[in-house]
């Protein structure tokens, strides 16, 4: 069975608007700040190419090429959760003391939100069909959860993403948290379309995101913050000592 | 239903990421340079023993004896909004504070996961206490034992601020180090 031509027209879209990103990021030269992402979208031209070739040798409902596909998309989910590292470490990175403490906090998040997903499949037929939508809720959930996590982090800490970080990371978040609620209502979901127009335009729509975000020359690389020459250190920290200590003896005082 | 929900499950998401995204952060002051770090030190706290005697019960028993009602309903009014104003300046205090830690927190090359726990736990605690004894002004009741509390929680985040800063002070000298 072959796709139709509105299907083949949407591939091929999908395929011109993969490049136009591929071919802004290497412009902009994303490569030295996320070389993930970059390999991500290296990764999905080609794979549309070869796809291609491959969907004309033996066609749409072909049962390799069923195989094929998914296992490609298990490595796309992969690519992309070590994305949304890239974008934390990125963020936070200037900061050595947060990253490394933000670090193990990232890798609890992942293992809890593994450990939900992996009891949630419990009881699921072991049959492909009924895995993959499972496993793939389960996975684009650890993305979602990853992200949120990582960014309350840096708005804890008060650091503000840059823009074009900001909409690749919503990209990433509105393609996993469609595709996600997608595999969770999909028996409710069949057949309702604006819903399936939504689930199927999902991944498009993050590419426009990603458009957007680097449509605009990116902003200068953020160094670790200039700290305090050691003169300046010694006068400033026995001023605020003594400040805090006045105030606690007052404050002590009361007390009494 | 169950597309009503998914619909509102996705929007909440959405906008959580859009809000941790792109709403820039407010800042308790406009912008604290290196030097003027005594900014962000505590202020209204210390004004507790004023307000500790503003809530004192006899003063207004004594007004209601020699006052009419409408003298005693303002002066109630106006006890009640300073007592809002003081909960308000604590909670700057408090965000300065904690804006300090964190500032230190940035700068520092050691991370210390137990204090940004506890700094964390401290601000939830600081902020239910918040909401509840603005909740008891807004019903007019005197909130003495949460006033005590919250100018407490103010001098201990103060006190332990001190004595990190005290540490790294004293770290410096032998350590060599020429930054924070």
């Amino acid at each position: 069975m072959n796709l139709s031509t509105l299907s083949l027209l949407h591939w091929g879209l999908g395929a011109c608007l993969e490049a136009t990103i591929l071919v802004l990021a290497l412009v902009r030269k994303l490569g030295q700040r996320l070389p993930v992402f970059v390999a991500y979208l290296v990764l999905l031209v080609t794979n549309e190419l070869l796809m291609f070739g491959f969907y004309r040798m033996v066609g749409f409902k072909s049962r390799i090429f069923f195989y094929v596909f998914w296992s490609i998309q298990g490595l796309f989910l992969l690519f992309r959760a070590l994305v949304v590292y890239e974008i934390c470490r990125s963020i936070l990175s200037p900061l050595d003391g947060v990253w490394r403490l933000a670090k193990p906090f990232l890798a609890m998040m992942g293992c809890i939100l593994l450990a939900a997903m992996l009891i949630s499949t419990r009881g699921t037929p072991l049959s492909l069909a009924s895995l993959i939508p499972t496993g793939q809720r389960g996975l684009e959930l650890i993305i979602v959860g990853l992200l949120i996590a990582g960014l309350a982090f840096c708005r804890y800490y008060r650091v503000q993403a840059d823009n074009y970080l900001a909409w690749i990371a919503l990209g990433l978040g509105f393609h996993s948290i469609i595709q996600s609620t997608d595999n969770t209502f999909l028996p409710w979901l069949g057949h309702f379309a604006l819903w399936a127009a939504l689930s199927h335009a999902s991944f498009d729509i993050a590419m426009i995101m990603w458009v957007v975000a680097l449509w605009n020359p990116l902003a200068a690389v953020r160094h670790s913050p200039v700290l305090l020459g050691q003169d300046e250190y010694d006068r400033l920290s026995p001023q605020v000592t003594a400040q805090l200590r006045e105030l606690n003896t007052r404050l002590l005082g009361m007390w009494k | 239903m169950t597309i009503a929900m998914m619909a509102a499950l996705v929007i909440i998401v959405l906008a959580i990421l859009v809000w941790l995204l792109f709403v820039p952060q407010r800042f308790p002051r406009p912008e604290i340079g290196p030097l003027e770090i005594k900014k962000l030190l505590p202020v209204h706290c210390k004004h507790f023993p004023q307000i500790k005697k503003i809530l004192n019960q006899e003063d207004e028993i004594f007004l209601a004896r020699r006052a009419n009602r409408h003298t005693l309903k303002i002066w109630r009014k106006e006890r009640n909004r300073v007592l809002q104003l003081y909960v308000q300046g604590l909670a700057e205090d408090f965000q300065n504070l904690t804006a300090l830690a964190r500032l230190i927190s940035k700068l520092s090359r050691e991370p210390r996961p137990s204090q940004e726990l506890e700094l964390l736990k401290a601000s939830l605690q600081f902020h239910i206490l918040y909401r509840l004894t603005m909740l008891r002004l807004a019903l007019r009741t005197l909130p003495l034992p949460e006033l005590s509390r919250l100018t407490e929680m103010v001098a201990a985040l103060g006190f332990e601020l001190e004595l990190l800063l005290n540490k790294m002070t004293a770290r410096i000298p032998q350590a060599g180090m020429d930054t924070v």
